[in-house]
């Protein structure tokens, strides 16, 4: 159990780790999109007088080498690589999962086609998958997402698998095989409805540990060309100034932090939630 | 008059390692038929689970057949199997695992009327009337699974199994999870279901009484095959094998922890 989880633990306050996390997600993202929606000039527009200011009424945090507010800047890449981490983990999700279960569900040659792919994705580190694909695709959006489903389609697998094949196992599947229900019946009616607290809980875990993998690749210059914002990207674009100006890598440092406590508090209070609510039952 | 099921030599072994196989069951035979409740008796561990679930057409025999109204189950088309889905039902042993703890009982209940023609309000109607003759309240409908303890649990899934008014009902210790009294009404419906309805069970018990009260036949299991079987009365009476008179008079239990 984490330190964290502990300071938030089930036992004295149920939703409190569930809500600061809320709180440090939604707290960063929504002014990031009401910034990409109404105020997306202010963020990105150059001002090569007011270089590297100080903190001001109209630039809360100052300015970037560029003139550019610090924050609304670090504010829209942070919505930029959120919304990456999170499509990425509902494609390796819907792709990892669907072929756990259909390896649960069905003969022998899936379970081996499910397992070498679990076998495969362990087998070759994650960077170089995102470097190879980068180099053959080209930079852009969705090779980033592409690249980061990779990552996570095996453990999805092994979950989706796992988990339903637990479910497959009960006997209120054999009573509903016995009440003459399809097998796509009892998927939609039973399996998926009881899979679904267990892949809540790792999906959200999945979105922070893809956000941090997110910053890395765009740290690297692996991630979308500019001028699309990523926070790993700034974080790079910020570090020369590491020594006069330290408060420009804390900005985008900390909103990277705030976003994968955030979200692994989430997960946190989701898995105690259903965990209650099994206990219950 | 011929048999609703006929088991006919069936057999059934699981792998074992590489290449090992392990014989759960080997060539039984035997019949049920209709009205009529057959028991099936043994100690824990002689497949008394596997062969319901053989008989149900949940899993394959390994050899032999089951027939069903003169037909292999194994053998149904599409059509044919629907058919005998809503005929043939399954009172399972675990009632925290027979029920889907995310459902109402309202869509438990409805599950195994979902092939039959009767409008929305003519099954909620059944339903009701089942859960009330089970002793449980009507507000349960709307409640899911797991809010019930588990002797309810155990008959929602008792009504799930009755309400579509099958022909054959396989009871795999269905009544032990209950309290003498709800064994009682449980035990009454059976038999009046059985009256009114012809309805045929297999019911596998390790109480005594119960199968004393239910049975009309007795099948008794052992090192995987059928050592004794007849009338219930006779069984009871003058076992003809050792293992059944000492199972009748639960030596055999006791070390088998039921």
């Amino acid at each position: 159990m984490s330190i964290l989880h502990r300071i938030t633990g089930e036992a004295r306050f149920p939703l409190l780790g569930l809500g600061l996390g809320c709180v440090c997600v939604l707290g960063i993202l929504v002014p990031g999109v009401v910034l990409w929606l109404a105020h997306l000039h202010a963020a990105f527009s150059i001002n090569i007088h007011a270089r590297l200011t100080p903190p001001t009424p109209s630039h809360w945090l100052g300015t970037d080498p560029l003139g550019r507010d610090t924050l609304a800047f670090s504010l829209v890449g942070a919505v930029n690589s959120y919304a990456i981490s999170f499509f990425s983990m509902v494609l390796a999700l819907g792709l990892g999962t669907g072929l756990g279960v259909l390896a649960a569900g069905t003969g022998q040659k899936t379970k081996i086609i499910a397992n070498g792919v679990v076998e495969l994705g362990i087998a070759f580190p994650p960077i170089i998958i995102a470097a190879l694909l980068v180099t053959l695709c080209g930079a852009g959006v969705v090779q980033e997402i592409c690249a980061l489903a990779l990552f996570f389609i095996p453990g999805f697998v092994r979950l989706g698998q796992q988990a339903a094949a637990n479910i497959y196992a009960q006997d209120y599947i054999a009573a509903a095989r016995l009440s003459a229900l399809t097998p796509w019946r009892i998927l939609l009616r039973h399996v998926v409805p009881n899979m679904v607290p267990g892949l809540l809980v790792q999906f959200s875990v999945n979105v922070a540990l893809a956000m941090l993998a997110e910053t890395g690749l765009s740290y690297l210059g692996l991630g979308a060309p500019p001028p699309l914002p990523e926070l790993g990207r700034i974080l790079a674009f910020y570090q020369v100034h590491i020594y006069d100006h330290p408060h420009l890598v804390a900005v985008p440092g900390v909103v990277v932090l705030l976003l994968v406590l955030g979200t692994n508090m989430v997960g946190d209070g989701l898995r105690d939630r259903f965990t209650r609510q099994e206990k219950k039952s | 008059m011929t048999d609703l099921l006929a088991v006919q030599n069936v057999s059934f072994s699981r792998k074992e390692g590489r290449n090992g196989k392990r014989s759960i069951l080997r060539g039984l035979n035997f019949g049920v038929k209709q009205g009529e409740t057959v028991a099936i008796l043994g100690q824990s561990g002689t497949g008394k689970t596997t062969l319901a679930h053989i008989l149900a057409g949940l899993v394959p025999p390994s050899s032999g057949s089951v027939r069903y109204k003169g037909v292999e189950t194994q053998l149904l088309s599409h059509r044919q199997n629907r058919a005998l889905r809503s005929d043939l039902q399954m009172i399972f042993q675990d009632p925290y695992s027979s029920l889907d703890p995310r459902q109402t009982v309202s869509a438990i209940m409805h599950e195994p009327l979902w092939t039959h023609t009767l409008s929305k309000e003519q099954k909620d109607e059944h339903i009701a009337k089942m859960l009330h003759v089970l002793g449980l309240p009507p507000e349960s409908f709307a409640r899911r699974a797991h809010e019930f303890s588990g002797g309810q649990r155990q008959r929602i899934a008792i009504a799930r199994a009755l309400v579509g008014q099958p022909s054959l009902v396989i009871a795999d210790e269905a009544v032990s999870a209950l309290d003498v009294s709800a064994q009682a009404r449980v035990l009454n419906v059976l038999l009046e279901q059985q009256q009114k309805t012809g309805l045929s069970l297999i019911f596998i018990s390790h109480d005594m009484a119960v199968v004393r009260h239910m049975a009309h036949r007795v099948v008794v299991l052992a090192d995987s095959t059928i050592v004794e079987e007849g009338p219930a009365q006779q069984i009871f009476a003058n076992p003809r094998s050792a293992y059944t008179a000492a199972l009748l008079q639960k030596d055999l239990w006791k070390d088998t922890n039921v």
